[in-house]
């Protein structure tokens, strides 16, 4: 069964996405924070990380680098309201470390389509 | 150079140049005659003085008479002197001695006589038959010695030779000391020339045609003054510089001193003398009048000029036209009295000040504004004259801004002046470069704004004042009539005195400026001011009985003086609005109102007194100032737009991507069609959401398009797809003519043309709301490198007024939305330097034209 993580604060979004995946047959583990969602990528393999860009603990980019690290092999999402989310990609230290960006609020076709994506 | 050519009059010869010194061989006098007859006759003709030097075989009886034959006007000739005929004893071989050097002079004298008669130059002729063989080696020496008097000089020489009194060796002598020489052969005059004459001549041709081409070209006007002051050469430029042509200066001596501008002339010809006496180089600037009587300036200089032996050759001047330069000038100089004049005049302060703040200048106005003297302030330093507490916050700005880009935006601060005030300026700061564009120092304009913050202050304090005023003015005039009412007790108490009090009141009342009335307790009219009845426009002896509300109707009001009526207590209104029943034409005035009632001496009410004071310009003062102060907030709200946008979009999304989520999860868990059109409203609603956020977040945010190649016909269709779905189940027809357009790419943002496209679309299905219409979509090439998009719906259609609006933030016709769409479409068109147009007519359907470029344009979007 391939294995998903989503780290993001709203834990109603977390519990929502979390549903909707398992009923595709993945199995979702779900953080809060940067630290828990760092914690989780330690330890465990995962296909696939879908990533708030804005998460409460030490900064985006830190905790990008350190979760990247502990899971070099994932498809690596940031998933965010952030206007303009797509210009994230131009910076090219980020765009090394991640595969894309989905913007909120993504519908479930999107979001299945960029999860099934090959790497 | 007509002048220096002289006409021969010998067939063979044809014009000669001055200076020509040539010999006729002759067999017979009737040889002789052959020449010297047409010869003379044409310097009689040209004006030249002409010697004829005989001997044997021809004697002077015989030569005149010769001459008078072939020249019929000879005796007036010889009048004037022009022609001598002179045996050669009495030339050649005075005392039986020939001696050259006297010959040349005498020459010399003949010459200087004929130019002083105002004769052009001499032509003489001399036989030599009397040449015996003593004299021979002199005479031939002589002959040499001729041709360097005579070059240069306005003289023709021609000597007879007997061809039988030559031998060879002769000849040859005699052939090489002229130019050339004459000789009959077989019935015809025949040049023999000798190969140096021949070279020297060609030389001389050569180095002649030289000085004409560079003479007869030259772009300064060139001249050359006879000693006598005849013009021997104009250059042809003359006429582009005076307007008069080069024989005109030739035939006219005097005309180059009559061009001279009157005013110049004296100064012109001190520069005459000058240049005569110094023997010098002499230059002068004078003004000329030209031939068509404008005037041009001129440089001249002049110089003597001399051959090489010394001869005075007479003047060579040449003339500039500066016309243009001295103007130029003369324009510099009125510019920079008028800047001098500016800067000494004008109200702001001009300073500059080097880059350790030490004071270089001022103008007289900044002198002023501080106190100082030029010489006090030269002492000083800008930090003198600046309170403390602005020196940190000036010195950064010279630093952050003056030295590094060269200017500084106006900023405030203040001065303190010589007496130790203190005042706020406002002041613009530049930098001052050297030469090589080093900083050297800075220039300031400063502006004295004391007044401008006492306005600002009264403005702020202005709308308080007016209040205060008005209740002030209520007291007042409530306290008058308590005054008034104890005026009438004690009149009532003392008539005698009364009559004096009634006429003072009586006085006011009629001269007063505020408008008065006294009413009955019935609101009847008993008595009017003039100040009242011009403010309505009517004569005051109109007013009384009539009532008040049958003129001026106002349920309102009256209920108000009913009401003071019943309690005794005065009614007051501020900024009252009114419209005069019969002068609409005046639009609403506004009245402070006072209505006191005023009870007599047992307590029943007596009369009314009713003031009113037009506050209609305050009132529209204060309005326009609202009116500024609520596009200052609506600016200050936009600014503050962009940040909250972009929190409310990060915030605001997070919740919408759980809500659709959760739809979706509910459809799943749930299946059927009992859930299935809610579930649809939800998606449709949190789509909705998102787009307010999307226009909030574009229209807060200004951004440069980020420009790629994009189908315009494909992303239509996209959009159309986007907006259909968003808009289900109604009966909207989608006609598209997108052929011209398609395979077509264009420059542009693909978001914002998405932005663009969805917004006008979302718009014209909405004004269909449901009802069964037609959207039309029409794209076409359009000249200059644009397309254009017609996106039309056949809806409800727009009032004027509203079309005017549209394009305004916040302003919507619909109750969804953030009045931003259109908003955000014009942004988008400027940004990509394209335009957008609406037309709307009401009942019929609205159509929104979108016109772009095909490529990017050069430079900065604005």
């Amino acid at each position: 069964m391939r294995k998903i993580l989503i780290v993001d604060d709203d834990v109603d979004l977390c519990a929502e996405v979390a549903a909707m995946l398992s009923g595709e047959g993945y199995a979702v583990d779900a953080a809060h924070d940067a630290a828990g969602g760092v914690a989780r990528a330690r330890a465990r393999r995962y296909d696939v990380i879908l990533l708030d860009f804005r998460l409460p603990g030490p900064g985006a980019g830190e905790t990008i680098g350190r979760i990247r690290a502990a899971q070099p092999h994932a498809k690596l999402f940031i998933i965010s309201g952030k206007p303009l989310l797509e210009s994230l990609m131009d910076d090219r230290r980020l765009a090394g470390l991640v595969d894309g960006t989905i913007g909120k609020p993504f519908s479930p076709a999107l979001l299945l389509s960029k999860v099934r994506s090959p790497r | 150079m007509g002048t220096l050519l002289r006409r021969s009059g010998i067939r063979a010869l044809g014009d000669v140049p001055w200076g020509t010194h040539f010999c006729v061989f002759y067999r017979s006098p009737g040889d002789m005659l052959d020449i010297l007859l047409p010869y003379f006759t044409a310097g009689l003709e040209q004006n030249e003085c002409c010697v004829w030097i005989t001997s044997e075989p021809l004697q002077v009886d015989e030569a005149e008479a010769a001459l008078r034959r072939a020249y019929p006007l000879f005796d007036e000739a010889a009048g004037r002197g022009q022609i001598e005929i002179i045996p050669h004893t009495e030339w050649y071989l005075r005392d039986d001695r020939f001696d050259s050097a006297r010959i040349l002079e005498g020459w010399l004298g003949l010459l200087a006589r004929a130019r002083a008669r105002g004769l052009d130059g001499l032509r003489l002729s001399g036989n030599t038959f009397w040449l015996e063989e003593r004299h021979w080696r002199h005479f031939i020496d002589y002959e040499r010695e001729i041709n360097t008097v005579i070059e240069g000089r306005p003289m023709l020489a021609l000597c007879t030779y007997s061809l039988e009194r030559c031998g060879a060796a002769e000849i040859i002598d005699v052939v090489s000391t002229h130019q050339f020489a004459l000789v009959r052969r077989g019935g015809a005059w025949e040049r023999i020339r000798s190969e140096e004459q021949r070279l020297a001549q060609e030389a001389l041709r050569e180095s002649l045609l030289k000085c004409r081409v560079v003479a007869d070209n030259t772009y300064d006007f060139e001249f050359w003054l006879a000693p006598d002051g005849k013009c021997l050469y104009a250059s042809p430029s003359c006429e582009r510089i005076t307007g008069y042509t080069a024989p005109q200066f030739l035939a006219d001596p005097g005309l180059l001193r009559r061009i001279v501008h009157p005013d110049d002339l004296p100064r012109y010809d001190a520069h005459v003398r000058e240049t005569e006496a110094r023997k010098g180089l002499a230059e002068i600037e004078h003004r000329i009048i030209r031939a068509d009587g404008r005037t041009a300036w001129i440089a001249h200089a002049c110089l003597p000029a001399y051959d090489g032996a010394g001869r005075h050759l007479g003047l060579r001047g040449s003339s500039r036209d500066v016309t243009d330069r001295v103007e130029t000038e003369r324009a510099l100089r009125e510019a920079r009295d008028r800047y001098r004049t500016l800067y000494e005049t004008v109200a702001d302060g001009v300073v500059s000040i080097d880059l350790e703040g030490r004071f270089l200048s001022a103008n007289p106005a900044y002198l002023r504004m501080l106190g100082y003297t030029m010489d006090e302030l030269a002492r000083l330093t800008s930090t003198d004259v600046t309170p403390g507490k602005w020196r940190a916050m000036e010195s950064r700005i010279v630093r952050g801004k003056v030295l590094k880009r060269g200017w500084a935006p106006p900023y405030e601060k203040e001065y303190i002046r010589k007496d130790g005030t203190v005042f706020p300026v406002e002041l613009a700061v530049y930098l001052i470069r050297d030469a090589r564009g080093a900083p050297a120092g800075m220039c300031g304009v400063a502006r004295d704004i004391t007044a401008r913050r006492r306005l600002e202050d009264a403005q702020r304090r202005g709308r308080e004042e007016l209040r205060r005023q008005v209740r002030e003015r209520t007291r007042k005039l409530a306290r008058a009539v308590r005054d008034l009412k104890a005026e009438i007790r004690g009149r009532r108490r003392a008539e005698a005195t009364g009559e004096e009090t009634a006429r003072m009141l009586e006085a006011f009342f009629r001269h007063t400026i505020a408008c008065l009335v006294i009413l009955d307790r019935k609101f009847n009219f008993i008595r009017v001011n003039n100040a009242y009845a011009r403010a309505c426009g009517m004569d005051a002896a109109e007013f009384p009985g009539k009532n008040h509300f049958d003129l001026y109707p106002s349920a309102e009001l009256e209920a108000a003086f009913r009401k003071a009526v019943a309690t005794r207590v005065p009614y007051q209104a501020t900024a009252r609005p009114f419209v005069f029943p019969d002068h609409p034409e005046w639009g609403e005035t506004h009245w402070d109102l006072t209505l006191v009632p005023v009870s007599d001496a047992r307590g029943r009410l007596d009369f009314l007194v009713f003031a009113l004071q037009d506050v209609t310009e305050r009132v529209r003062a204060e309005q326009r100032l609202l009116a500024a102060e609520r596009r200052l907030l609506e600016a200050k709200r936009l600014s503050d737009i962009g940040t909250l946008a972009a929190t409310v979009a990060h915030e605001l999304r997070n919740p919408l991507a759980a809500i659709k989520m959760a739809a979706y999860n509910i459809r799943r868990k749930a299946p059927g069609a009992r859930l299935a059109p809610h579930l649809a409203t939800i998606d449709r609603k949190v789509d909705d959401s998102d787009e307010i956020i999307n226009n909030l977040l574009f229209y807060s945010r200004i951004k440069q398009a980020h420009h790629a190649r994009l189908r315009p016909a494909s992303v239509l269709r996209e959009c159309i797809a986007t907006a259909a779905r968003r808009h289900p189940g109604n009966r909207v027809t989608v006609r598209r003519r997108l052929a011209p357009i398609s395979g077509l790419r264009i420059d542009a943002d693909p978001l914002q043309v998405r932005e663009l496209f969805v917004n006008i679309l979302n718009n014209a299905f909405d004004a269909l709301g449901g009802r069964a219409g037609v959207v039309t979509v029409e794209a076409r090439r359009k000249p200059r490198g644009m397309v254009s998009v017609r996106i039309g719906d056949t809806g409800a259609g727009l009032a004027p007024a509203d079309l005017e609006r549209v394009f305004d933030p916040f302003f919507s016709t619909k109750s969804r939305g953030t009045g931003l769409g259109l908003t955000v479409c014009r942004q988008i068109a400027d940004l990509h330097r394209g335009a957008i147009r609406i037309e709307s007519a009401e009942g019929k359907g609205t159509a929104v034209t979108v016109t772009l470029p095909l490529r990017r344009p050069r430079g900065n979007a604005p």
